[in-house]
């Protein structure tokens, strides 16, 4: 799996276009799917954080924190903008961050975006296996659908079946 | 499983909320489902309640009909709105509806065409959950739950480890 700085050298423009629709808001935001223990989805959204050649997820004591903790594996989804359905989206495993220093960077970057903390989440990094980049004319101008799609897949990850 | 009228007979405020945050965003609200291999996917998708059902059309070839196919769990959640960022999630099982009287009338509900490779799913309901917020606006806000199981009442929960 690639870290975010992975794939951004390997994808600058969609990673930059990408960063873009998780930021658009200000802070980061995103929804986070989880798998539950019974095999089910979990859904909500989130505050992603993109810092320090990485991109993570504070997740105070809750559901999708001890999905995370369980099976890791995630999928990212940006917020659609007010005049486009452009989406952005990443999937792949998470995993706890444990290094004080790294935490204290992330959380710097994360509160410099007028995000707030608890001060008890739980750090977790997503490292990437796939990214979905669709982008859409405006609203009202012109057929909608198909997007332009920009794929990228971690090409150190076999293809999956 | 419960209908979205079940739903809304056990729990009316819930629903209400509900269904006035899947009437924002143009309608859009986000799926998630699970893959054959088990890991999550995500995707947006335009629902709609059409006589007492929570329905969705969704393209046959796509990634997501395979997974309401194979598994049928699912995760839908509005986008959150209002001036307090309400939020509103369902979780149950999805079922292809064949009957074409019912996709008769959930197209008349979408109000423009369907083409023939877009299924109709009925999403039965399992758990319903809305979240609003004490302390908006500050820096400390305060998650506050309310949660409906099939067969069950609704809980007003506060604290974060209550969540769906």
């Amino acid at each position: 799996m690639a870290t975010w700085a992975e794939f951004a050298a390997a994808a600058p423009e969609m990673a930059a276009a990408g960063r873009a629709l998780l930021y658009q808001f200000g802070p980061g935001l995103g929804y986070l799917a989880t798998v539950r223990k019974d095999g089910g989805p979990r859904l909500h959204p989130f505050c992603p954080t993109v810092a320090e050649g990485g991109i993570f997820g504070l997740i105070i004591p809750s559901p999708k924190q001890g999905d995370l903790l369980r099976d890791g594996r995630y999928a990212i989804h940006s917020f659609p903008k007010p005049d486009s359905d452009d989406e952005f989206y990443l999937a792949g495993t998470a995993r706890r961050v444990d290094d004080a220093a790294l935490r204290a960077a992330v959380l710097a970057a994360y509160l410099s975006t007028g995000a707030t903390s608890e001060g008890h989440e739980t750090f977790f990094e997503f490292d990437i296996e796939r990214a979905l980049l669709a982008i859409y004319p405006k609203r009202g101008e012109g057929p909608g659908w198909p997007p332009a799609y920009t794929k990228w897949r971690d090409p150190a990850v076999r293809r999956r079946s | 499983m419960a209908t979205w009228s079940d739903f809304a007979a056990a729990a009316p405020e819930m629903a209400a909320r509900g269904e006035w945050l899947l009437g924002q965003n143009g309608g859009v609200a986000f799926l998630a489902t699970v893959r054959k291999d088990g890991s999550p996917q995500l995707h947006p998708v335009m629902p709609q309640l059409v006589d007492g059902g929570l329905y969705v059309f969704i393209v046959e070839f796509s990634s997501k009909a395979h997974d309401l196919a194979n598994r049928g769990s699912y995760a839908l959640h509005a986008i959150p709105a209002g001036p307090q960022n309400e939020e509103f999630l369902v979780r149950g099982r999805a079922r292809q509806i064949d009957d074409a009287a019912i996709r008769a009338r959930a197209v008349e509900v979408c109000g423009y065409p369907k083409m023939d490779w877009e299924t109709l799913y009925h999403f039965d309901i399992e758990h319903g959950l809305t979240t609003t917020w004490a302390n908006w606006g500050t820096v400390h806000p305060e998650p506050v739950f309310r949660r409906w199981r099939e067969g069950g009442t609704v809980e007003a929960v506060g604290g974060e480890t209550t969540g769906g």
